[in-house]
């Protein structure tokens, strides 16, 4: 299974970025607790269409096609990577969300430095996450265009 | 005899005592092991039923159309034919077009520098 590392190492900020992160703290915890919230809309919208392509879609396909006794291993396989894809799309997110927790957690006023070293590792993780989101409709693809190439050998 | 009564009374007070403290124990034990699992399995991050994390009333509304409109299920398609793989397609596409209503989810704009009033330097 894959997962990424994500880098904690970051350079020194300025006065500048120190004082700004203290003073505006109050605001950027709220946009973060925002963030939250945005993101757990988001992440069961499309958790839940995500299950439902492996779910309502791909497994019960391959599961017809193996009784009606018809060999296509590259579909098996995109069913493989695809629930490889999703499950790493959930770890990716618990990990996401636990460094957004602590970012939350931290007062900015008294530790601007730790607070946007663990801003940076959070952004890392959104990255991931959206590469994850990338990865699993680039396997959905494969998957229409897989079906289509039967559909033309039926 | 007076003593043994007060005796008797005494260590039932003790037990009763005892059972109210391991009791709690016993559920501050369980709570917490809940709690940590439902922290550590990541569950946390999809309960939307925390406060402050209820869905909004346009979501709902979205829920309740994709309720009317029936979930298509291809293990209920009876024989594997042209047209059912049609279907399919059709339907699979639909949901890909659900999953692009987000164009980028998790932009990185919302995390950045400038719009948290950082300055770049």
């Amino acid at each position: 299974m894959f997962f990424c590392q994500v880098s904690t190492g970051v350079s020194a900020i300025s006065e500048g970025q120190k004082t700004a992160i203290s003073e505006n703290c109050i605001l950027i915890r709220e946009s973060l607790k925002k963030t939250q919230q945005l993101d757990a809309g988001k992440r069961v919208y499309l958790g839940v269409r995500f299950e439902r392509i492996l779910t309502n879609f791909i497994v019960p396909l391959n599961v017809k096609l193996v009784e009606s006794n018809i060999s296509n291993p590259a579909l098996l396989e995109n069913q493989s990577n695809y629930a490889e894809a999703k499950e790493v799309f959930r770890n990716n997110y618990i990990k996401y969300q636990q460094a957004l927790e602590e970012l939350v957690g931290l007062d900015c006023r008294i530790e601007p430095e730790t607070f946007y070293k663990k801003l940076v590792v959070a952004r890392e993780r959104r990255k991931i996450v959206g590469q994850d989101i990338e990865n699993i409709k680039k396997l959905a693809l494969k998957n229409i265009e897989l079906v289509t190439k039967l559909r033309g050998e039926l | 005899m007076q003593e043994e009564k007060t005796r008797k009374v005494t260590s039932g007070g003790r037990n009763l005592i005892l059972l109210g403290v391991l009791s709690t124990v016993v559920a501050v034990t369980t709570t917490g092991v809940s709690l940590a699992i439902y922290h550590n399995s990541g569950d946390i991050y999809l309960d939307r039923s925390r406060p402050g994390f209820l869905p909004d009333e346009e979501e709902v509304e979205q829920k309740d159309e994709d309720e009317q409109g029936g979930v298509y299920n291809f293990s209920k398609v009876e024989k594997l034919t042209a047209e059912s793989l049609t279907e399919y397609l059709e339907k699979l596409e639909s949901e890909i077009e659900a999953i692009n209503v987000y164009e980028k989810p998790f932009d990185m704009e919302i995390l950045s520098d400038d719009h948290f009033g950082i300055p770049i330097e």
